[in-house]
């Protein structure tokens, strides 16, 4: 998958990745997020630091996650978890897009006769 | 292998100079993501300057990171705008709504006794009341430039701007363009429009001072 294509994809789906891996996680860092995405796709997908942080920081200013920094190696590191609503929220949302997954492959996978 | 100080500085440095990030909740969190991206490159047997070079690179160079700091400067100030447009609110719901009634039956009644000219001097006085608060926040957070609480200064300063230049011409029309007779006439005869003025000036200045004492989601919580 193209870099560009694949940034354009991840745009709108990035909030509801983070929202999971922190779903299963009790608490998760920036770096630690973009090498899980990696890993998890073999790298196949990446998370640019540009996309993550400001979907990090709007999703702490919705309430959904909440900080709380630890100094590790002589520097401040930043760890974000899910709150109540949070959790709550990540039900929902990965349920959405879930669904909307499910119907757009019904879509693409449409045989060229019909 | 863990960077030494001198190592994190000089990370610290490319930071602020080459992208200018300077708010400390940004640097904070870049400096972290830069200084394990180089962490990780000297992992390969990479020396120091190089592996940081590739983990610049890796972090976007300077302008995507420029790019973060932007992003968090308008959510910052989305939010506080947010903040203060609640805290107005808050004064004409319940509970909060009580004590503005009471106020405004307080200024109902001394507004009528006092001389139209002891009204107007105390309508300005505490109209300023903001400009107050962004004076005494300008000495006190000069030395700290880059923290959180200096993008509600920024923001309080912009609105106090247009505040005051409405406040300027305002009093100009009322001291020197209306007469004696004219002022009485706005202040004293039309009091319910007086009182109101002087109860939504008194509630606007107040505002200001609360949301000074608002916790924004992005500080940072040292454990």
């Amino acid at each position: 998958m193209s870099t560009s294509s694949n940034s354009q994809l991840l745009k709108g789906s990035l909030s509801v990745m983070i929202l999971r891996l922190l779903e299963g996680r009790e608490r998760m860092y920036g770096y630690e997020i973009t090498q899980k995405v990696k890993e998890l796709t073999a790298g196949e997908m990446t998370i640019t630091e540009g996309a993550l942080y400001p979907a990090l920081h709007k999703l702490e200013a919705e309430g959904l996650l909440t900080t709380e920094t630890q100094v590790v190696e002589g520097r401040a590191r930043k760890y974000y978890s899910l709150t109540r609503t949070g959790r709550a929220e990540a039900v929902g949302r990965i349920a959405d897009l879930t669904a909307f997954l499910e119907n757009l492959n019904l879509v693409l996978n449409l045989k060229p006769s019909l | 292998m863990p960077l030494t100080s001198d190592q994190l500085t000089y990370l610290r440095a490319d930071l602020q100079r080459l992208a200018g990030i300077k708010y400390d909740p940004v640097l904070a969190e870049l400096l972290d993501h830069y200084a394990t991206l180089t962490e990780q490159h000297m992992t390969t047997g990479l020396p120091f300057s190089d592996a940081s070079k590739w983990a610049w690179n890796d972090l976007g160079q300077g302008e995507g990171i420029q790019q973060i700091q932007d992003d968090y400067v308008a959510s910052v100030q989305q939010q506080i705008r947010s903040q203060h447009l609640a805290i107005v609110k808050s004064y004409f719901r319940w509970p909060a709504f009580l004590t503005t009634a009471l106020l405004g039956m307080v200024v109902y009644l001394v507004v009528p006794l006092l001389p139209t000219n002891g009204v107007l001097y105390t309508a300005l006085a505490m109209a300023f009341i903001p400009s107050f608060v962004v004076l005494w926040l300008e000495r006190k957070l000069k030395n700290e430039p880059t923290s959180q609480r200096f993008l509600i200064l920024e923001y309080m300063a912009k609105h106090n701007y247009q505040h005051v230049y409405v406040l300027i011409n305002n009093s100009y029309l009322l001291l020197n363009v209306m007469s004696d007779n004219g002022r009485s006439l706005l202040l004293q005869a039309h009091s319910t429009f007086t009182v109101v003025v002087c109860l939504l000036l008194f509630l606007y200045s107040i505002s200001f001072v609360q949301l000074l004492n608002q916790r924004f989601d992005f500080l940072l919580k040292t454990t």
